[in-house]
């Protein structure tokens, strides 16, 4: 069983998502930075289902009841098993009684944090992620008691410590390939596109916006599906890039699409940073 | 025959496909064997497209021949979709922006809202939020712009018109669309067991009930005694 001593800023659980009922207008919802998370269950392997408790800004203090493992990937927090600092990408063994301390954000926004083994929560339309309404959970709560079934076989075995390049989320660069309306824009719009730097106004799981000057003509156009990694171009200017929670359909011009590690890049950035764009040939 | 264009690969495992110039019965047709294939996780179908989530990437190839097979299987029963009449209250106590929109005249609100009963609706697909549909089949006059400034709350369960389109809020959510009733059923039920109240591509027809019976319509939905009345 791991409790929960307080919860941090926003925790929640993700599984890789929620991938059956788009066509009911359900978010894949999962982990927002997916090379974190699959690097987690690199270094725990685990089933599909075994789910990973992602941090943003603070993480949450935990009471392990249990023998097991962890490890932390994604973002570097401040963070420290009783007194003993946690490094990243570092498989730990704990002990019944022994506190987790995941703290402040060092670098990055968002950690990953996988236990050797599997809450034993329900799926809610073949999944564990949180996703309020299909969840009732918005993100964990102080108090709560999560049970946990520990894979661990033997704790004391070879402890595994991968060497990760730090300044892996301060790369400014996205790299995208055009999306469906990229053909739809003027030319002086692709080259404002790929030239200016724009800032980060506002993120949540649903989506990134970047501010700019830049306007459209495009009001009516009928809506399309979009998934994680779209970035989709306001009539009034804004740029929104859709993330995890995002929407299943919209209405917005899709311009480019986000390599997969350009979209993990990007949701470790936070308000403020500024992000430029970058067309990948492959 | 089907006019199929403009494929794009969102990644490898999602291609989005336009249908232009398909007649009616095919793209419903084509939709519904699609949803059968086994390579396929589901499709989300839009106004003029579709869209295939793959269990795994496959050759472009193979895509084109799973969706020409699928035209040549379509069968006549694929598309006959079911007619649902949906209940919807005007009472004073849920949002109407109908009522702002002729400055509080109540002939003119109700004229409109009468005009409103008599058309017949399709749901054409999910999306916004979960449970979100949207219907089709608003006649032209009713078409309503989106608000410019969302309103910061609309209602579960508020019926309203976005556009050319006719949706229902499927929980309390901040929204652009103009309200017009409240429906006391939900088009997909998430809570406890899942269940699809309205199918995409089923019809719809509202019918005014009174207060009274919305709050006794919710009950018996809630207890599992309601029935749908389906032609």
């Amino acid at each position: 069983m791991i409790e929960v001593i307080s919860s941090g800023y926003f925790t929640t659980i993700q599984d890789s998502g929620r991938k059956t009922h788009r066509h009911l207008g359900v978010p894949i919802s999962g982990p927002m930075d997916l090379n974190s998370f699959y690097l987690a269950n690199l270094l725990l392997p685990g089933l599909d289902s075994d789910s990973v408790f992602e941090c943003t800004l603070i993480g949450p203090k935990l009471k392990l009841n249990c023998n097991s493992r962890f490890v932390i990937t994604g973002a570097k927090f401040d963070s420290y098993l009783d007194n003993e600092p946690v490094e990243n990408n570092k498989v730990y063994s704990f002990r019944a009684g022994q506190i987790l301390k995941v703290g402040r954000v060092k670098a990055g926004l968002r950690c990953y944090l996988k236990f050797e083994g599997t809450f034993k929560i329900p799926k809610i339309l073949n999944s564990k992620s949180f996703f309020y309404p299909i969840t009732k959970s918005i993100s964990i709560k102080d108090g709560e008691k999560y049970e946990f079934i520990s894979k661990t076989q033997d704790i004391n075995s070879k402890i595994i410590n991968l060497k990760i390049s730090e300044n892996a989320f301060s790369k400014k660069t996205l790299f995208a390939r055009p999306g469906p309306d990229w053909g739809l824009i003027t030319v002086e719009i692709k080259k404002q596109i790929l030239s200016e730097i724009f800032f980060i106004k506002s993120q949540n799981r649903m989506g990134y916006r970047l501010s700019s000057e830049l306007k459209n003509d495009f009001f009516n156009l009928s809506s399309k599906v979009v998934i994680p990694g779209i970035v989709q171009f306001t009539p009034g200017g804004e740029i929104i890039i859709a993330t995890a929670d995002c929407q299943v359909t919209g209405g917005y011009l899709q311009i480019l699409i986000l390599t997969d590690d350009s979209l993990s890049n990007l949701v470790q950035k936070p308000e403020g940073s500024e992000v430029k764009f970058r067309l990948f040939d492959n | 025959m089907l006019n199929l264009t403009e494929f794009y690969y969102l990644n490898s495992t999602t291609i989005t496909f336009n249908l232009s110039d398909c007649k009616r019965d095919n793209f419903i047709g084509l939709f519904q064997t699609l949803k059968k294939n086994s390579k396929i996780i589901e499709v989300v179908a839009t106004k003029n497209s579709m869209t295939l989530f793959l269990k795994e990437a496959i050759e472009h190839g193979e895509i084109l021949d799973i969706i020409n097979e699928s035209i040549n299987s379509i069968k006549k029963n694929d598309n006959k979709s079911k007619t649902i009449h949906l209940p919807i209250c005007f009472d004073d106590s849920f949002q109407d922006d109908i009522l702002k929109l002729y400055d509080g005249d109540l002939k003119l609100t109700r004229k409109f809202k009468e005009t409103f009963l008599k058309n017949k609706f399709t749901l054409e697909y999910y999306g916004f939020l979960p449970g979100f549909g949207y219907f089709s089949g608003l006649e032209s006059k009713l078409h309503l712009p989106r608000k410019k400034i969302p309103s910061s709350k609309i209602g579960k369960g508020t019926v309203a018109i976005g556009g050319e389109y006719v949706g229902i809020y499927p929980q309390d959510s901040p929204g652009g669309w103009n309200c017009i009733g409240n429906c006391p059923i939900p088009l997909v039920d998430f809570d406890s067991n899942l269940k699809i109240n309205i199918n995409v591509f089923d019809q719809v027809i509202f019918e005014e009930i009174e207060l009274e019976n919305y709050k006794k319509i919710k009950l018996d939905y809630e207890l599992d005694v309601y029935d749908f009345k389906i032609l």
